[in-house]
């Protein structure tokens, strides 16, 4: 790599800035916010919160995971309710684990059973997460079985740094496609 | 150092330390400049359906209700 940016300036400015703001994405990704709820809730739902954020677009992260017997599914939806218990936004995945025998006789065992989502929260104050639930349980089935529903405060999103590596490194790659094409028209002939 | 490297150098930087405004903004997730928006393509992960707005059916039995929206409100 040092080799064919040796001549390039812009091109090792592009890479270190692309690792670089991928490496503060990571960070920023990873950085624990100051408020941490968890919950758990049957699976037929219920309410989470209230949840307490403090300042302007906060990052709101949320996961939930559910327990769910062999052979079954879950549609769980999230809603982002506000003090007044008013819906702002939702978002919901199809949780669910399976087994059985495939066409060659192999047993297979899968499951999908967590989800985590991100929200950006354009307000301080106080809200509330309903949690909804659709699925093919029995009643027997839902006893004694629970979703796990987190809630976390992020700082900031990660994106726009996530965004600046993409762009960096695909600027890069054109960038030595150019300055060194007939190298490359000449490998390629060679094949 | 060359000029027109100097010159990148700084607009890299300008576009580095700009980009701290847009994380602190939220940018990129469901609910960055209101609740009606979905999150951005650049967002990888997550759960596949967004619900910006409510879905009330009216007309059926009961009446509109608010009930929030999602696949499972559909009268």
């Amino acid at each position: 790599m040092r080799s064919i940016l040796e001549d390039l300036p812009l091109a090792r400015l592009l890479l270190l800035f692309g690792v670089l703001c991928l490496i503060t994405s990571l960070v920023i990704g990873w950085l624990p916010g100051n408020q941490h709820q968890r919950e758990q809730l049957s699976l037929n739902g219920g309410l989470v919160g209230p949840i307490h954020i403090d300042d302007h677009n906060t990052v709101l992260h949320t996961s939930v995971a559910a327990d769910l017997p062999i052979n079954s599914w879950s549609s769980v939806t999230l809603s982002l309710l506000d003090q007044d218990k008013r819906y702002l936004t939702g978002f919901g995945d199809s949780l669910w684990f399976e087994e059985g025998v495939d066409s060659e006789g192999y047993y297979w065992r899968e499951a999908y059973s967590r989800y985590d989502a991100k929200i950006t929260v354009p307000s301080p104050g106080e809200y509330y997460l309903q949690v909804t639930t659709e699925d093919n349980l029995s009643e027997r089935q839902r006893a004694g079985r629970y979703l796990d529903v987190e809630a976390d405060t992020r700082g900031m999103s990660a994106i726009p740094h996530r965004v600046g590596a993409i762009i960096a490194i695909v600027l890069l790659v054109v960038l030595l496609v150019l300055r060194h094409r007939a190298q490359l028209q000449e490998m390629i002939s060679e094949y | 150092m060359p000029l027109k490297t100097g010159v990148a150098l700084a607009l890299l930087a300008v576009i580095y330390l700009g980009l701290f405004s847009c994380s602190s903004h939220g940018y990129g997730y469901a609910g960055y400049g209101g609740y009606h928006n979905g999150p951005s393509m650049w967002y990888f992960g997550g759960p596949r359906h967004y619900y910006t707005n409510q879905s009330i059916r009216n007309q059926s039995l009961g009446g509109p209700g608010d009930r929030g929206s999602g696949i499972h409100y559909g009268k």
